[in-house]
């Protein structure tokens, strides 16, 4: 479990963005759309996988992975209600979902903050939305460092995951507050200063795929 | 001559009930650097966080008494409030932008607010992390950046509630003698008294004397063997990369401390100890049960009570008893500390991450001489040098 946490620690990291932020959060806006438009066609699920590797490198992939047991729980799910090969076509569309999220995951939060802005989004709120996307990578920490304090003590099994569960509850309440109490102490006022880094050839490329991967799954879907 | 900061007859109650300040008057005139000293639990943090007005606009409860910080009701525009935890105090993602969080909170140029942001930075020996990611820093060099923008910060007044634990003591008096020059008003609660030679006057909050000796705890208990060796250690600690190398040899029954400044990897060979983590390379041996008190107490709660989480015996035994009915979680990060500490002595071997920090010396005291009393090997890696000097054996990380 240890290990998963720590994975995760990683694909939530968003040092290492490839593409800019309003292009990434334009591309997954685009990819989603283009996925429910062709019905989840498989051959759409795994372009988009294929551009979330391009523009996130390895996280896709590695996101994809810590969501296994999920995606065997759809799978499962899926195919006692349908058949096998709609179970296998809906689950390689939830990876694509997954894919698309690391994309967006991959974005450091000051930048989502700005892209946010020049999408019209009151930096009020674009700040408090990349608060916690960065509040989300200090839980998934807590929950590291709480599950190898209790692993530690000889908890194991089921009963460490509801140890785990009851103590991650209370930090994560404490954890919002202290950062309440910052802002207030910092007199957050809603008042910023937004940059964008400019677009470069790769942002642009990927933004022309997407594009591509929208048009063709209408084309597919009007079929 | 009326005090630029004053509070008269001050008393306050968190919508819990509980009490923490009885009729307290204090004062502070412009640019007066004052320590404010007193036990665990006496009320320090609670005071401070009525000067910024945290108390009672954003926590409720009940406050009586007059309250002026020059001449306005406390807000967070005139005092900049530092806290224990820098974790939770840090909102943004980069360091410059959360050195200039603040001053564009309150309209300054994006310009002007680089230019303080530069200053301030090179004051703290920040200045090399101004293009880092804040998630990438280590506790004290997080805590340097949010004492950075304090400094960089147009507030009248800076009020730092220990924000030092964290901090290797030569950084932490350097960086103290640093914001005691300012022209502003200053006003810092710290459990190591000594810290109280920058400031020009002394707090003292509640009636119980304290005293600035940490005793050794004397040698009572069992005869100890040091013969048997219950940790053995000679190994390279770190993540992905190599931090540090230690040899390191404690004896069955030996309290032992790790020191080093920020960074030098405490935590890390605490963990490697623990098995948490694997050494890098070499080889550790540790003969009997390990518990470990992390440096965040709460990671060790999940019981509803307190007597739940650790057992009447330990906590008679850490004097924690009055504690016993109350939710864990519920405690100020004082009382969790010491809970965490005393659940921690479960173990045969014990693994103490900064326990001294937040602590009073009475505690402290009473940390070295219950350790002795029970016989158990102590390791603790500690920034508290005199409290280190106080142990069987220290090992100094670079």
């Amino acid at each position: 479990m240890l290990r998963v946490l720590s994975e995760a620690e990683n694909v939530l990291s968003g040092s290492e963005a490839r593409v800019e932020a309003r292009i990434a959060l334009v591309c997954a806006f685009i990819l989603a759309i283009a996925l429910y438009a062709s019905s989840f066609k498989p051959e759409i699920s795994l372009l988009i996988i294929a551009i979330a590797c391009l523009s996130s490198g390895l996280k896709a992939l590695r996101a994809i992975a810590l969501s296994i047991p999920f995606l065997v729980f759809f799978a499962a799910s899926s195919y006692l209600l349908s058949d096998a090969i709609h179970s296998a076509i809906m689950t390689l569309g939830f990876a694509s979902l997954v894919a698309l999220g690391s994309v967006i995951a991959s974005i450091p939060p000051a930048e989502l903050s700005c892209a946010l802005v020049y999408f019209r989004v009151p930096y009020r709120f674009a700040f408090l939305i990349s608060l916690a996307v960065r509040m989300f990578h200090i839980y998934v920490r807590d929950l590291r460092q709480a599950g190898e304090a209790m692993k530690l003590s000889g908890e194991k099994g089921l009963a460490l995951y509801a140890k785990l569960l009851k103590a991650m509850a209370s930090i994560a309440v404490l954890r919002s507050v202290a950062i309440a109490e910052t802002l207030y102490s910092r007199g957050f006022s809603g008042k910023a200063e937004c940059f964008n880094r400019g677009l470069s050839r790769f942002d642009c490329l990927v933004l022309l795929l997407s594009a591509f991967v929208l048009v063709y799954s209408v084309y597919r879907g009007l079929l | 001559m009326r005090g630029e900061i004053e509070l008269r007859n001050v008393s306050y109650t968190y919508p819990n009930g509980r009490k923490a300040l009885d009729n307290v008057t204090f004062t502070a005139f412009h640019e007066e650097k004052v320590f404010v000293a007193g036990k665990t639990g006496s009320g320090k943090s609670t005071l401070l966080r009525i000067l910024n007005g945290l108390i009672p606009n954003f926590y409720g409860g009940k406050l009586d008494g007059y309250v002026r910080v020059y001449g306005e009701k406390p807000s967070a525009r005139r005092v900049f409030f530092v806290s224990q935890h820098p974790e939770e105090q840090i909102l943004c993602d980069r360091v410059i932008d959360e050195i200039t969080f603040p001053l564009l909170q309150r309209g300054w140029g994006w310009s002007d607010a680089i230019n303080a942001a530069e200053w301030a930075a090179r004051q703290c020996g920040v200045e090399h992390l101004l293009e880092r990611s804040t998630s990438e820093l280590s506790e004290g060099e997080k805590q340097l950046v949010v004492i950075s923008t304090a400094i960089a910060s147009d507030a009248d007044c800076i009020v730092l509630d220990e924000p030092f634990s964290h901090l290797y003591p030569e950084t932490a008096l350097k960086l103290l003698r640093k914001i005691t020059k300012t022209d502003r008003t200053v006003i810092a609660s710290e459990h190591r008294l000594e810290m109280s030679e920058q400031f020009d006057r002394v707090f003292r909050l509640g009636d119980e004397m304290l005293v600035d000796v940490v005793s050794d705890g004397g040698s009572e208990g069992e005869e100890r063997s040091t013969s048997d060796v219950a940790i053995e250690a000679e190994l390279t600690v770190g993540y992905d990369e190599p931090l540090t190398s230690a040899s390191l040899e404690v004896a069955r029954g030996e309290i032992h401390a790790i020191v080093g400044p920020n960074g030098s990897g405490k935590t890390t060979l605490l963990k490697t100890i623990a098995g948490i983590l694997k050494p890098i390379e070499g080889r550790v041996k540790v003969k009997g049960k390990v518990s470990m008190a992390f440096q965040y107490p709460n990671y060790h709660f999940s019981a509803r009570s307190v007597e739940k989480e650790v057992g009447w015996d330990l906590l008679e035994m850490f004097g924690l008893t009055h504690l016993s009915n109350r939710h864990p979680h519920a405690l100020s990060s004082g009382e969790a500390k010491r809970v965490s500490i005393a659940k921690a002595f479960a173990g045969d071997i014990v693994l103490l991450d900064e326990p001294t920090a937040g602590q009073d010396y009475e505690f402290r005291s009473k940390l070295l001489r219950i350790a002795r009393k029970t016989g158990k090997t102590v390791v603790i890696a500690t920034h508290d040098l005199r409290f280190a000097s106080m142990c069987d054996g220290v090992t100094e990380l670079c």
